[in-house]
């Protein structure tokens, strides 16, 4: 017997419904999701420059990462190289997009989590989550006190504010934000991208800077200590996956932050994208076979134990944790960056946790304020060397002509993820996209071994802390961009 | 009401608006005029649903730094979480009825799903139903398993409804409806139940390089120069949309500023286009091209794929042959043991 004990979790893109199992022998708690919009299917038979906007869709946050993935897979299967250029505006967006994640991921997702009606009193702050079914409560265990979540909430104009103006700042390169335009293999399709535009930018940048240096992470600090118990690591061992920074063309001045790699059992090891597959084992997909006709349908909505349409990534059968904290770790136990490993290690110290055992809240939390830092300082030193007189892409038609198959691979906000496209006679043949909550979010695979969030709810329920108020904090706490998983 | 509304009927302001690039600083003007100068003696409520959809049409709006204030004063958004079966009973007063019900993405068509019959009931009892998004919109191209709230549901009640599509849907878009229905009501349709203010001028009738397009000087390939982008498959010359003038993200720039075609995408045929996709190139005659470079050009391109299709239809035949994969998906998931 079946319980739903979250019926639709709020403020997530898409929908997820958490599930406790009453049976006596296996009391467990599960996610499921909502319907798949069949976006990597809806690619088949497309011209293969569609993929860039299509996946765009699949979530307002991660949507420029899903263009610069797609984008990457195209010049793999052209074996086209982007501009040096271009793989500076790239990295800006990139950059810029994350931004944008990170900080509205605590303030708008995170932050009402553990606030109440003494944090509002008579503010006009409750306007700031008019977008959400979202009216704060009486007081409850684990609420920020008072004093720090009113010094927090105050800054949620400010927040807003800086998100309007990295959002213009995207536009300015990309044609619009949430969905960019000018991203083409071999480069970026802007006519030009001259001095005034750098200058205009470079003033949005500075607008934001002062409220991504300090008051965001005195205010996640801030949250981090009013609530020692988001130092608490429910599940010890974590195994970490990550793509490392966008490709950093030739020119040696290019911020190159993160190192590539995966961690199993304390080892890190380089990637090999053949050990990535997806188990399909309680979601609606069918297991696609060589005799299957060409219009069978590939999922079945009767399929026995099927609850959830996100796909269980799995790195040689093994899930891994990915995001923010992820590429950050990888970085320092890599030594590639010695201004990554020397933050995130004294983090680790600070809150008195250990690489080998390192993932909670806080430090999900803190990782994604310190990468905000470092994007800021590293966006405006890309603007500040940008030559205005490089080329911004190859100058080339496409000939997508030919049978192939390319790849491509992003540190999206959330984490991994990957896109591979399959292409023939100008047509895309097969598309696949593995994204962070198909590492995070996964249900179990046919070995029994469930993904990142499921197990830190049972690790809570297991300890009997697990409440309404608990699962949002955990889910939460991860980026729950819910569609993004179902593709 | 704002000084300048005090002067103006509704045909003057569709009229101003339908002159094409004054039509947003007007309905912005408006707004700011609105906010200003007005204290509403009611706010009228919002029913707002999101059924499955990333925030990719709702981060631009709610990102609009007057959105907040501008909802707060003149509307009130009824939290879904308050609905339930006797919040809008079905024969309640003319007060139940005033509400605006705006639906977003995606919605399972399975009749036990409660979303589902909550919607079918609020849209009996909705004073107008704003359809946001492509998704919304255009229902009737959902994949299995989702509703199409058109032909499912709105065409069998009487109640009034208009699309805002887009990929993502302009924010100016949904923020100037909100704003026609405070002082006007329902706005004025085109065909495709889209505002004509807003959807009403082709992008080609306001672009850039509409100059270019006149004298058919076209970008061939990306990178080649500055230029029309009629030949990158730009949707310009058949899309009715306000972008050129209202642009992005606070006028920031639009795709075709940042050297991208236009995709077409508020366009009901989106993505697909009858088979010309994002990216294919429109025909001299819809496009409504006069040049005669371009015509000609046409005719040999259309020359050669009649000799290329015979050409690959004689291979085919000599051949006989076909790959066991054509047109089936790859497994390249892992293999389960089901």
């Amino acid at each position: 017997m079946n319980r739903a004990i979250v019926e639709r979790l709020p403020r997530a893109e898409g929908v997820l419904r958490v599930i406790q199992s009453e049976d006596e022998q296996d009391k467990t708690v599960f996610l499921a999701s909502g319907r798949s919009l069949h976006v990597e299917e809806s690619l088949i038979g497309k011209y293969p420059l569609e993929a860039v906007q299509s996946t765009q869709m699949l979530s307002a946050v991660t949507g420029i990462s899903h263009a610069l993935s797609a984008v990457s897979a195209l010049e793999n299967y052209l074996q086209l190289d982007p501009t040096v250029a271009s793989v500076q505006i790239r990295q800006m967006l990139l950059q810029l997009s994350t931004l944008c994640s990170h900080i509205y991921h605590f303030y708008w997702e995170v932050l009402p989590d553990y606030l109440n009606r003494d944090h509002f009193g008579t503010s006009s702050f409750r306007k700031a989550f008019l977008r959400f079914d979202f009216s704060p409560e009486s007081p409850k265990k684990g609420d920020l006190s008072k004093e720090a979540g009113t010094r927090i909430l105050s800054h949620i104009d400010q927040a807003a504010a800086t998100l309007n103006e990295l959002q213009k700042a995207i536009a300015l390169i990309g044609g619009k934000y949430p969905v960019v335009m000018n991203l083409i293999p071999g480069g970026v399709s802007n006519f030009s991208i001259d001095r005034g535009l750098l200058m205009n930018l470079l003033r949005k940048l500075e607008q934001a800077k002062g409220f991504i240096e300090v008051i965001w992470p005195a205010d996640v600090k801030s949250l981090i200590r009013d609530l020692p118990e988001t130092v608490a690591v429910a599940v010890k061992k974590a195994d970490l996956i990550s793509f490392g920074s966008l490709s950093a063309g030739k020119k040696e001045s290019l911020d190159s932050f993160y190192s590539e790699g995966v961690l199993i059992d304390g080892k890190l090891e380089p990637i090999n994208e053949r050990l990535i597959t997806e188990s399909l084992r309680h979601t609606f997909y069918l297991p696609v076979t060589k005799t299957a006709a060409d219009d069978q349908r590939n999922f079945d909505f009767k399929k026995e134990g099927a609850r959830t349409w996100i796909k269980g990534a799995r790195y040689d059968g093994e899930p891994k944790l990915t995001g923010a904290l992820s590429r950050m770790l990888i970085t320092h136990i890599g030594g590639s960056h010695i201004e990554i490993s020397d933050r995130v290690g004294k983090m680790i110290e600070d809150l008195g946790l250990s690489v080998e055992s390192p993932n909670c809240i806080a430090s999900r939390l803190l990782a994604e304020v310190f990468e905000g830092r470092l994007y800021i300082k590293s966006t405006l030193n890309l603007l500040l060397d940008f030559d205005v007189g490089l080329p911004l892409n190859r100058k080339t038609a496409f000939d997508f002509s030919k049978h192939g198959s390319g790849t491509g691979r992003v540190e999206a906000p959330g984490g991994a993820l990957l896109h591979q496209v399959f292409i023939k006679d100008n047509r895309i043949t097969q598309y696949r996209v593995v994204s962070s909550v198909n590492w995070n979010f996964s249900s179990a695979d046919k070995n029994g071994k469930t993904g990142i969030v499921e197990n830190e709810l049972n690790a809570a329920l297991e300890k009997k802390e697990l409440s309404v108020e608990q699962i949002y904090r955990i889910i939460h706490s991860y980026n729950a961009k819910i569609l993004d998983g179902t593709q | 009401m704002g000084k300048f509304f005090q002067h103006q009927t509704r045909r003057d302001f569709i009229r101003l608006l339908s002159a094409g690039s004054i039509s947003v600083p007007i309905l912005m003007k408006g707004l700011a005029e609105n906010l200003m100068a007005q204290e509403p003696s009611t706010r009228q409520p919002i029913v707002w649903i999101q059924g499955q959809t990333s925030d990719i049409h709702n981060a631009g709006i709610w990102n609009l730094t007057e959105f907040p204030d501008f909802l707060e004063k003149f509307f009130k958004i009824i939290p879904q979480s308050q609905i339930d079966g006797d919040f809008f009973p079905m024969d309640d007063s003319d007060a139940a009825a005033s509400h605006i019900l705006i639906l977003e993405g995606l919605f399972s068509n399975d009749p036990n799903d409660p979303l589902n019959s909550l919607i079918k009931d609020l849209i009996v009892v909705s004073r107008v139903v704003i359809l946001l998004g492509n998704e919304a919109s255009h229902g009737k191209r959902a994949p299995d398993g989702f509703m199409d709230p058109e032909g499912d549901l709105l065409h069998h009640v009487e109640t009034p409804f208009f699309k805002l599509p887009g990929a993502p849907v302009h924010a100016r878009h949904l923020l100037g409806m909100l704003n026609h229905l405070v002082l006007y009501g329902l706005p004025e349709l085109d065909a495709y139940r889209r505002p004509s203010v807003f959807y009403s001028t082709l992008i080609c009738s306001r672009c850039e390089y509409r100059s270019d397009f006149e004298a058919g000087r076209f970008v061939r390939f990306y990178g080649e120069r500055e230029g029309c982008l009629y030949l990158m498959g730009c949707k310009g010359p058949v899309t009715r949309n306000s972008c050129p003038v209202e642009k992005w993200n606070g006028t920031s720039n639009w795709c075709v500023g940042a050297g991208s075609p236009c995709t077409g995408c508020s366009e009901p045929e989106y993505p697909d286009h009858n088979g010309l996709g994002m990216f294919g190139q429109l025909s001299s005659d819809d496009a409504s091209i006069n040049s005669f470079f371009v015509r000609h050009l046409e005719t040999i391109a259309k020359g050669t794929a009649v000799l290329t299709a015979a050409g690959i239809a004689t291979h085919a035949i000599s051949k006989r042959t076909s790959s066991p994969l054509k047109g089936k998906r790859l497994s390249i998931m892992e293999d389960e043991d089901e």
